[in-house]
């Protein structure tokens, strides 16, 4: 155990003060990383593989990430934890500070901190050597400065979800442990984990693609965010699972002398405590704003009965669409009731069977009941969540011996159908789906490529059914 | 005292109450009852694992002539199972008069590999539809294994196959080698991919139908070779088919389904191997 004290403090990468070595640092380290042999497990190289590789054959603890399942968190906190130690080891080889700690990018900051930090933008550095952070196979107009949408950025869905294991709920759903993709993603995983690697990454970038992210230095900074967000929600008294088959299982990686070491899920709850590390500013605790009654654990919902879906798929390219969700006429009083304000039933919308050949990089707002020609103020309040479909590729057709299967997303939206009117006013007839893509925020001067970008057909995705669900 | 142990006998039994409600709640409890009677049914009809043939004290056995699966194994005649044979049953009339038999293997079998599928059409079916959604998806996935019995029954009925320890070994070979081919591999990824189900009206029917086939036609695609072996067996029929339904529900289930076939096919092969050296004993 290590005290407070004596823990490593990652910092937002735009809070760091002008002179701090801490970026600069981490460029040397990288570039020395860079330099050692793809066999090194130590080596730049070695360790993005870990998290996913094309390259054959694989070597020991290549392609282990683990997504759209309940390890999400933990296994990609343990990767950046031990990966975090060797570039410390990195940066006091190569003449830097010796408490080196990885920083983070708080996207979901308000005003520039929703563009990529500028020492990952830049192709040279001050004296003019290349930079090691920069990568040109970024998402048009990113390396430019464009801004990611707050839709895409913002933590506030996650943190809100009350409990951590399910589909829609902050960690996750159950799932095997050794099945690097499944289809159990929680609300953390998909905005704005997923989310960010897509709008970084865009169509073909390094970021949206799990056998090239971690290549990406910006990659390290991003999953330091979620692990943030993972520690913020915890500090806020919600519990991480106490299921054995979660805090015992473990996972396998790298230590900075290149020995292979293990933790368990249940090992790594504290950041402080269980591995000698926090964040500046430190997870606040309990807002005040959340009364008490909010944070009790909900009993815990039987299978929820499907009352309503779609019968056509609906295929996305790019540009919007809507799709009525009839529901059906024997469950309209359940569904009205289950909106009502005093119910505590709680009803899901759920986007099933998504399939497509290849990520089309896109992130698209999901919205019930979109008024036509909405404004910013429209669009925030019917706002329910997002879908993006990184690693839509490794699910259909899985690596090396695992099943394939399509991805799902389930939102709650009994919050949004009370704040419509529930039960008083809503007919209970029917829902409207809308998915609108989040696009980028031009910086000045990119107005007109990202135009053009925006107007490019996707790669088509299809979703079997768009269905609603109540406890 | 006296309230403590009302209490606590009291929370025993809300704890029994909601383990049966929860137990009531699966949505493939049919399902899963129906393979539980199937196996009964299958050991009543057998005499039992280790025990003799079918016998006129067997409940389902009907004198041991009706609950035949497969015909013309060289030395079975009608109720000859002998003690220590694990259950063997004796030729058939017709291949119409296997066919109950077969009905009740491909439940016994196939039916708990298919639990995930049940499981998917119950909880993806609006919920009032939820019992005549799992029927209909049933219906069409045991058709299409009685259909590949009556197939199996016929061919086997006028085939006439002798020497049941040769016929067993070609069986176990020809289920050994299709465990390594590419199209098993398929057969068995396609298993697990799951299908958008409309909700209501014809389009719902016609949805389960197409699941149906689609699951039961992987099912097939990737379980013939192993169910053809079961037919073939001419002796302790119910050890055989305890063994193979552990193989297929492994094998089906396993997160690794490629190495967990090469390595079925391997244990298939030594059996077959085994098979041939006991027919040319014998």
């Amino acid at each position: 155990m290590t005290s407070a004290a004596k823990a490593h403090v990652r910092r937002e990468v735009r809070s760091l003060p002008p002179g701090d070595q801490t970026l600069p640092a981490y460029a040397r380290a990288v570039e020395a990383m860079r330099k050692r042999p793809h066999h090194d497990p130590t080596s730049w190289f070695y360790q993005a593989a870990i998290h996913g590789s094309e390259v054959r054959p694989a070597q020991k603890l290549w392609n282990q990430c683990r997504h759209g399942s309940w390890f999400f968190v933990a296994w990609h906190r343990m990767f950046v934890y031990y990966f975090e130690r060797i570039v410390r080891a990195a940066v006091i080889e190569t003449g830097g500070p010796k408490d080196w700690a990885l920083p983070y990018w708080n996207y979901g900051l308000e005003g520039a901190h929703a563009s990529l930090p500028e020492a990952f933008r830049k192709p040279t550095r001050d004296d003019g050597t290349p930079n090691p952070l920069y990568v040109a196979a970024r998402a048009p107009g990113v390396n430019g400065g464009a801004m990611l949408p707050h839709a895409v950025t913002s933590d506030a869905k996650a943190l809100a979800r009350p409990r951590f294991a399910g589909v829609a709920e902050f960690g996750g759903g159950t799932a095997p442990p050794n099945q690097q993709f499944w289809s159990h993603t929680g609300r953390l995983e998909q905005t704005p984990h997923n989310d960010i690697h897509n709008a970084v990454g865009g169509r073909g970038g390094w970021m949206a693609n799990p056998d090239e992210a971690a290549q990406d230095p910006i990659f390290w900074l991003h999953h330091s965010n979620i692990d943030r967000i993972w520690a913020a929600w915890s500090a806020r008294g919600n519990a991480d699972p106490g299921d054995s088959r979660w805090t015992g299982q473990s996972f396998e990686f790298f230590d900075a002398n290149g020995k292979r070491v293990a933790k368990t899920c249940g090992e790594v709850r504290g950041t402080i405590e269980d591995l000698g590390y926090t964040y500046d500013p430190p997870p606040a605790g309990r807002p005040p704003s959340l009364e008490p009654e909010a944070l009790m654990p909900t009993p815990t919902p039987s299978e929820p009965k499907i009352v309503g879906a779609t019968t056509e798929k609906l295929t996305l390219t790019g540009s919007s669409a809507a799709i009525p969700v009839a529901i059906d006429q024997r469950a309209r009083q359940e569904v009205r009731d289950a909106s009502s304000e005093s119910d505590p039933r709680r009803l899901f919308l759920n986007l099933e069977d998504i399939e497509g050949e290849v990520n089309p990089g896109s992130v698209y707002g999901i919205y019930v009941d979109l008024p036509a020609d909405a404004g910013e103020e429209e669009l925030a309040a019917h706002h329910v969540g997002n879908v993006s479909f990184f690693g839509i590729e490794r699910a259909r057709n899985p690596r090396d011996d695992e099943h394939a299967h399509n991805l799902r997303v389930s939102v709650e939206v009994g919050d949004l159908l009370r704040s419509l009117g529930g039960g008083d006013t809503w007919d209970g007839e029917q829902i409207e789906v809308t998915l609108r893509p989040l696009t980028l925020i031009p910086a000045e001067g990119q107005a007109e490529e990202l135009a053009q970008q925006a107007a490019a057909e996707d790669p088509p995705v299809h979703i079997g059914r768009v269905s609603l669900s109540v406890d | 005292m006296r309230g403590l142990r009302l209490n606590s006998f009291e929370g025993r039994g809300d704890r029994f109450a909601e383990a049966l409600h929860t137990i009531g709640r699966r949505p493939t409890l049919g399902a899963e009852l129906a393979v539980a009677v199937a196996w009964v049914a299958l050991a009543a009809a057998s005499g039992g694992i280790g025990a003799g043939g079918p016998s006129s004290s067997s409940p389902l056995s009907w004198s041991g002539r009706v609950w035949v699966c497969v015909p013309g194994m060289a030395g079975m005649t009608p109720g000859a199972g002998s003690p220590g044979s694990g259950g063997a049953w004796p030729h058939p009339p017709s291949p119409a008069a296997g066919l109950p038999m077969w009905a009740l293997m491909s439940v016994a079998m196939m039916l708990p590999t298919a639990l995930p599928a049940v499981r998917h059409v119950a909880v993806n079916s609006l919920y009032w539809r939820r019992r005549r959604a799992v029927l209909e998806f049933l219906a069409v996935f045991l058709g299409i294994w009685a259909i590949f019995g009556a197939v199996v029954l016929g061919t086997l009925t006028s085939q006439k196959p002798a020497g049941s320890a040769a016929v067993l070994a070609a069986a176990l070979a020809l289920a050994a080698l299709w465990q390594l081919t590419p199209l098993k591999r398929r057969a068995l990824l396609a298993c697990h991919r799951p299908q958008a189900l409309p909700p209501h009206g014809w389009r719902a029917t016609a949805g389960v139908a197409r699941f149906g086939l689609r699951n039961g036609g992987a099912c097939l695609a990737s379980c013939w070779a192993m169910m053809l072996a079961v037919a073939v067996v001419s002796s302790a029929r119910l050890t055989w088919m305890a063994m193979l339904t552990g193989l297929i529900v492994v094998e089906k289930l396993n997160l690794k389904p490629g190495r967990t076939a090469r390595r079925i096919g391997a244990l298939l092969g030594a059996a077959a191997i085994g098979a041939a050296v006991a027919a040319t004993l014998g």
